[in-house]
């Protein structure tokens, strides 16, 4: 797919939308106004605006952690005021305000996550199951970061959506940290992409700080998948700016983490990469960055707004959510 | 005091070409059992020292751990420098090998890593040993005897002149000043991403130039070497214009890849001689990969010379040696 000035406009408000979006969390749950704890989702959007920008309302979508899924969600479709009414235990929020972070959207192919890290790849594998007998070229992403690559879980689902060559874009969002465990520490390899092999897939590695990059290489493998060749693996080299979560100690081990690391990172800020780009090559003007950060904002501003002003949730609706009446 | 050097890029054999063609991931167990056959074959020639190029990967400790039972003559040595990650890494790393005094270096990967090599250092003898995608320049040779031929070269064994060839380039200048490098191909593309930087849409492909074009090799040269073969010791290079016109040919792009490809004009061009981007803005793809920016102000040619990297015929090398009886043992051999 070749993209036009729309497009990539589309892709740069999207990457604007999900930072802006995590840093208002980040504030409200400073202040108080947060319900749920947040694992911000800084420096890595690249990845799940590139996977997801492009998708159909109907593919599933099980989205990364990070951002609480903020990066993915949003440009798959799902209402900024939706997620920001859940983080508040509101409502309105995307699981009626109890879930924290597991939001759900059914008509953009969101349906929730799982607290348990490794929980996405079985039910990632059901979707794509339910997806190659639906036979209407819908796709599973299933986002997971290099934390949950080593959980068996992984092994059980690729092993068989590549027997059952189920559509599965399975996508890996490493950050080099496992909460405080540096990758390096804790594998064999450098690159999970490698793991591909072990299943007869496709496995790349792309830079996870170029949001063109990452588009490329999913739609390929998204393309790949709706033409039943089966599933692909991409993983997606990126960083985390902030903590695991917001409150814990940034560690690898038990020291900080490097400042230098955290620095050389922030130098290929996605965001500024992309926007650099487009300045560069007349896709947008200096008044355009202005007028779309003005119109993020105002948007996420509106979704504070709703979030703060949504009720909350009916304490007696609690056992409908477990028992079926 | 002889040295061999050893430049593992472990990202080659991982990019978008896994998805958009049918190229095989080549996985980081398998480079590290490559070097460590070539740290053998290197090592059987009797060479003082091997340099190893550091890594995030860690190829080359991994290699030298697993050596297991296997006691090295040759001391080991990985550079002091800090590894970034990306491929200026294998830059400097030739740049420092050829400052110590390696008498050859192998190189493990594609074309990408072959050019970034050859713009830290052009003028040590190389030993490409391919793993990469777009594979021209590096050859598919077993890595144990890829050892022993850069050992024999870097140990005088057998005779340079005999066994290695200067290697055309294609270079990219800026308002007439040098910039960048290619060691097969230079293609404009009419598209403004570096992205994951593989070339696979056909249609963008505007103009190309060519330091070798032969259908017998995978990747875009070989849309040329489909019309009119130039070979790496021919003096001379092959520019392509693509578009509705001339020709159309069937050429294997990538990996698996066959496409059909429309020709608008082709010509050998001479060493030396200065080929305009008359796109602009565009963008180069060198040796395969997105990287260079043309902007709509800027002046940029490419011209082929014979000035790239000193490339060893792995064949002639061993086969030089044995001639001499390097590999015979004259104490234990019954005369």
């Amino acid at each position: 797919m070749k993209l036009g000035k729309k497009e990539l406009i589309m892709l740069y408000t999207n990457l604007l939308r999900a930072r802006r979006a995590d840093e208002r969390i980040v504030k409200a749950l400073q202040e108080g106004k947060v319900v749920s704890f947040y694992h911000s989702g800084q420096g890595s959007e690249a990845v799940g605006v590139g996977a997801c920008s492009f998708l159909r309302n109907d593919d599933y979508l099980y989205p990364h952690h990070r951002g609480h899924g903020l990066a993915y969600i949003l440009p798959k479709g799902a209402s900024m005021k939706a997620h920001m009414a859940e983080h508040f235990g509101r409502a309105t929020g995307m699981a009626g305000g109890v879930a924290g972070f597991h939001g759900v959207d059914p008509e953009h192919g969101i349906f929730g996550g799982g607290g348990t890290i490794g929980s996405q790849f079985p039910v990632s594998a059901g979707w794509g199951l339910g997806a190659k007998k639906n036979n209407r070229g819908q796709v599973v992403l299933c986002c997971f970061g290099d934390g949950s690559s080593n959980r068996g879980t992984l092994h059980e689902a690729m092993n068989l959506a590549a027997v059952w060559k189920l559509p599965i874009v399975w996508i890996c969002e490493n950050n080099l940290y496992a909460q405080f465990m540096p990758i390096k520490d804790a594998y064999p390899r450098e690159d999970i992409a490698d793991l591909a092999h072990g299943y007869n897939m496709p496995g790349v590695v792309v830079d996870g700080q170029d949001v063109i990059a990452v588009h490329e290489a999913v739609s390929a493998a998204v393309e790949r998948a709706r033409n039943g060749a089966g599933p692909s693996l991409i993983e997606c080299k990126t960083y985390r700016y902030r903590s695991h979560s917001e409150g814990s100690a940034d560690i690898a081990h038990a020291e900080p983490r490097p400042a230098e690391e955290i620095e050389a990172w922030k130098k290929r800020d996605p965001i500024k990469l992309f926007q650099e780009h487009l300045l560069k090559e007349g896709i947008l003007t200096t008044a355009d960055v202005e007028r779309i950060e003005k119109e993020v904002m105002a948007e996420v501003d509106e979704a504070e707004k709703f979030a703060l002003e949504s009720p909350r949730p009916d304490p007696s609706i609690l056992p409908k959510l477990l028992y079926q009446e | 005091m002889s040295k061999v050097g050893i430049i593992a890029n472990p990202a080659a054999g991982k990019d978008i070409r896994r998805l958009v063609a049918y190229a095989s991931l080549t996985g980081n167990r398998e480079k590290i059992d490559l070097v460590r056959r070539i740290i053998l074959g290197i090592d059987s020639t009797g060479v003082d020292e091997i340099l190893l190029m550091p890594d995030y990967s860690g190829l080359c400790p991994q290699a030298l751990s697993g050596l297991g039972g296997e006691k090295l003559r040759a001391h080991c040595r990985i550079l002091d420098m800090r590894a970034t990650g990306t491929q200026t890494d294998s830059s400097a790393a030739m740049a420092l090998m050829a400052e110590m005094g390696a008498g050859c270096v192998v190189t493990i990967g594609g074309d990408g890593t072959s050019r970034a090599v050859a713009k830290g250092n052009r003028d040590v003898p190389v030993v490409a040993v391919s793993t990469g995608t777009n594979n021209v320049f590096p050859m598919m040779v077993e890595a144990t005897v890829a050892g022993i031929a850069a050992g024999v070269m870097a140990r005088g064994i057998v005779d340079e002149k005999k066994v290695v060839t200067t290697h055309k380039r294609v270079i990219i200048s800026e308002n007439g000043v040098e910039q960048d490098m290619a060691l097969i191909d230079a293609v404009v593309l009419d598209q403004p991403f570096i992205g994951a930087r593989a070339v696979w849409t056909i249609s963008e492909i505007k103009e190309m130039l060519c330091t070798r074009a032969q259908p017998d090799t995978i990747g875009l040269s070989s849309i040329g070497g489909s019309i009119c073969t130039v070979l790496p010791e021919d003096d001379c290079g092959l520019y392509l214009k693509l578009g509705e016109g001339k020709l159309k040919v069937r050429a294997a792009v990538l990996p698996g890849v066959i496409r059909e490809v429309p020709v608008a004009e082709y010509r050998r061009v001479k060493l030396g001689e200065e080929i305009p981007v008359s796109q602009r803005p565009s963008l180069l793809a060198l040796d395969g990969e997105r990287e260079f920016k043309v902007s709509a102000e800027d002046n940029v040619t490419m011209r082929v010379e014979r000035d790239g990297p000193r490339v060893v015929d792995v064949t002639k090398a061993v086969r030089e040696a044995a001639a001499k009886g390097f590999f015979i043992d004259t104490q234990k051999s019954k005369h």
